[in-house]
């Protein structure tokens, strides 16, 4: 027990009981309350606090697109998408069968994944000490571009099709 | 050294909830949120089990993570336009974004 205490209190645990606290606590705050407002600045919160994962499983270059990415757009986009509609429009609860029936949905995947599934697990690189690629970003830029450069062009033919599906969509009617 | 199940037992979590706020939430915006608490889940599950993998041979192993984590990411912002874009859509006919509103395919 005492062992388990001296392993527990170290740097790296405690960043990651921080991070866990940022990333989740935020995020049942934004599941739980009935106020759009608050629960996409709650999420800015988690989106932020995920980032703090990437870099302790040593992938700074991961951890800065989730800031750019979800930070900076995904959320802006959210947010502004918010302010176009009217507020009293988005009131309203829902029923009190139905929360009480998802509640014990989430409930029973909340026991499934842990309990059945993680902890009966056994994962063959598990504490394995692992060499660090410390050279992610340039074997990245080489795989992206020159070994699986279509990989690349689907993702920005996707991003294109859907930027001009969204504009052709919203575009008013005469 | 942090263990594999700290990390997958913080996604399993977030996509805990994120699937309870898909389906308890009547209104497109926490359905909305709920899809990118679940692919953020899924992000940190790949990362994870990238970072425990035993082997770096491969160009391709050593960067897997990252690069499913960044085409997730990509699939996400995709999927978000063009949800909003049918959100708002919506709400220029109906005047409301509840999904118990919209039921125009179920009369």
């Amino acid at each position: 027990m005492n062992n388990f205490f001296v392993n527990h209190i170290s740097p790296q645990y405690l960043s990651f009981y921080l991070i866990s606290l940022i990333v989740i606590l935020p995020a049942l705050v934004s599941v739980m309350t009935s106020d759009i407002k608050i629960a996409l600045v709650s999420l800015f919160f988690t989106f932020f606090g995920i980032s703090g994962y990437y870099v302790l499983l040593y992938s700074e270059f991961l951890a800065i697109t989730q800031v750019v990415v979800y930070v900076g757009a995904i959320l802006i986009l959210l947010i502004f998408a918010f302010l176009l509609l009217d507020l009293k429009f988005l009131k309203g609860e829902s029923k009190i069968k139905q929360k009480i029936s998802s509640f014990f949905v989430a409930l029973m995947f909340f026991i499934f994944i842990p309990f059945c599934m993680i902890l009966k697990s056994t994962w063959s690189g598990e504490n394995k000490v692992i060499n660090k690629p410390n050279d992610i970003v340039e074997s990245m830029g080489a795989l992206l571009l020159i070994d699986e450069f279509i990989l690349l062009e689907v993702a920005g033919a996707l991003l294109l099709l859907a930027l001009i599906g969204a504009s052709l969509m919203i575009k008013r009617e005469k | 050294m942090i263990s594999l199940n700290y990390y997958l037992f913080v996604s399993g979590i977030l996509a805990t909830i994120g699937i309870f706020s898909i389906i308890s939430k009547n209104n497109a915006f926490s359905i909305l949120i709920g899809v990118e608490l679940i692919l953020n889940s899924a992000i940190i599950n790949f990362m994870a089990f990238w970072r425990f993998n035993p082997s770096f041979e491969t160009n391709l192993d050593k960067v897997s993570g990252p690069l499913v984590g960044i085409f997730i990411m990509i699939v996400a912002t995709c999927e978000l336009a063009v949800s909003l874009a049918i959100l708002i859509k919506a709400y220029k006919n109906y005047r409301s974004v509840r999904t118990d509103f919209i039921d125009e395919m179920k009369k």
